[in-house]
């Protein structure tokens, strides 16, 4: 049996039993994990209030090592976020909560992303931030797990993207020229301006994100783009960006 | 290794299935009914029957009912005008038991989940604006729960019924009766400082 003491992000919890939380933590030292947190949906709970998604929290948690589920020992706020003030910050979050649980894997240490995460955080409490945020850190994260659409030229022949009709290609990862769609499996029309965006979106720093200026349908396409790619890489399926047009 | 008569494990398992019930809980009852007078072990499996036959969501509020509209719909001392969404039929039941409210309810049946892809379309949103749209509601309060989820749902229930002329209520997180602030978890005390009310 080992103790575990580290700052943890919560991802997620499930209800479990009568008063149970099963919680999913990214963890700054382990990766993710699950632990139940027992009692914690009493409301005079020493847990009450703390495991909201997202807040960052000091966690003490035991178990035996390459187990699944772990036990919450104590917990203890680093800093309390308020991401419940805008309609547009909630969905953002929610889509935020989904990056890091399909990107992360189980036990799997991940400081970028760990870092990543933080920085998204914090700037969902500063300011009210939008879509822009959402699409960023998924583009972000995708990157940072190692799943980066190929997007700076054609994945297929290398060749430039500066003419019309691309393509994106999720099996093959990337963006396809007019002159190579046979074979390439599944693909979807992405404008320019998508392509555009989404390689910005790479090299930008996530505070700037809200600068970009995405008309509905660029938000649409974009999410789209990211939806397909999580689904056929991943396996996963991103249900929050759907919400972002609420 | 000797096996349980099948009848006898095929209950401990469905019990095993329901919420909060463990295998040995599960055995546990099993075993107690298989020892309980036939008639009353005839009463449980009857009204398990009856509450799956007889119990239906009211067409008005949603409420958990066997007449319909429900009771509560029907009760003419009640305040037409004034409706609290709530997102779980149970919910009704507390705010029975404790708030002295005396106007009608709507249950939502959840809240917006994204993860679980849970949006307005799988919850009982729709009724709710038809029914503000006929008219005669004056204030709806929102008592979904202080969950992220919940947050969500309030925040959508404004932006589709405000537009529509009705008074828009949230029902206040704040400290534990009784409670102390220095024990308060930083949460709660932050939304407290938010829905603070002039003295
Ligand atoms: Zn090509
Ligand atoms: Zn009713």
């Amino acid at each position: 049996m080992a103790l575990y003491d580290t700052e943890s992000i919560v991802v997620n919890t499930i209800d479990l039993g009568e008063a149970d939380l099963l919680v999913t933590l990214f963890t700054r030292e382990y990766g993710k994990i699950k632990a139940v947190a027992r009692g914690a949906r009493i409301l005079k709970s020493r847990y009450s209030g703390f495991f909201q998604p997202l807040l960052v929290l000091n966690t003490l948690y035991f178990g035996n090592e390459r187990q699944e589920l772990y036990r919450m020992a104590s917990i203890d706020p680093v800093k309390v976020y308020d991401i419940s003030s805008s309609m547009d910050k909630m969905f953002t979050a929610f889509c935020m909560m989904e990056v890091l649980e399909h990107c992360c894997g189980p036990g799997e240490i991940n400081l970028p992303m760990y870092r990543l995460a933080l920085e998204g955080i914090e700037l969902l409490d500063s300011g009210d931030q939008g879509p822009n945020l959402a699409l960023c850190f998924a583009m972000r994260g995708l990157s940072v797990a190692g799943y980066m659409p190929h997007l700076k030229d054609c994945i297929a022949c290398g060749g430039d993207l500066s003419g019309d009709k691309l393509r994106f290609s999720p099996s093959r990862g990337g963006v396809l020229c007019n002159r190579c769609l046979s074979g390439a499996g599944e693909h979807f029309p992405i404008s320019m301006g998508c392509l555009k965006f989404l390689v910005a979106t790479l090299g930008l720093d996530l505070k700037r994100s809200s600068r970009i200026k995405l008309n509905q349908n660029l938000k649409e396409e974009t999410g789209n783009i990211i939806f397909n790619h999580i689904a056929y890489n991943l396996g996963r399926e991103m249900k929050s960006l759907r919400f972002l047009e609420l | 290794m000797v096996k349980r008569p099948k009848p006898l494990s095929v209950l401990i398992e469905r019990l095993n299935k329901l919420p909060g019930i463990g295998e040995r809980s599960a055995q546990r009852i099993a075993y107690h009914i298989l020892k309980t007078p036939e008639k009353d072990a005839e009463k449980l499996s009857r009204a398990i029957m009856e509450v799956k036959e007889k119990v239906i969501h009211c067409s008005l509020c949603y409420n958990l009912t066997d007449q319909d509209p429900c009771q509560l719909c029907q009760d003419p001392s009640r305040d037409k005008g004034t409706v609290c969404v709530i997102e779980e039929p149970g919910d009704i039941y507390s705010i029975e038991k404790a708030a002295g409210f005396k106007g009608l309810y709507h249950v939502l049946m959840g809240a917006l989940s994204p993860l679980d892809g849970i949006g307005p379309e799988q919850l009982r949103i729709e009724p709710l604006v038809e029914r503000v749209k006929e008219g005669g509601v004056k204030e709806v309060i929102v008592a979904t729960n202080p969950t992220l989820s919940g947050e969500a749902t309030a925040m959508y229930l404004l932006k589709v019924l405000k537009p529509l002329g009705v008074k828009m209520t949230r029902i206040a997180h704040g400290l534990p009766v009784g409670g102390n602030l220095e024990f308060a978890d930083e949460v709660t005390l932050a939304r407290s400082f938010q829905g603070r009310q002039e003295l």
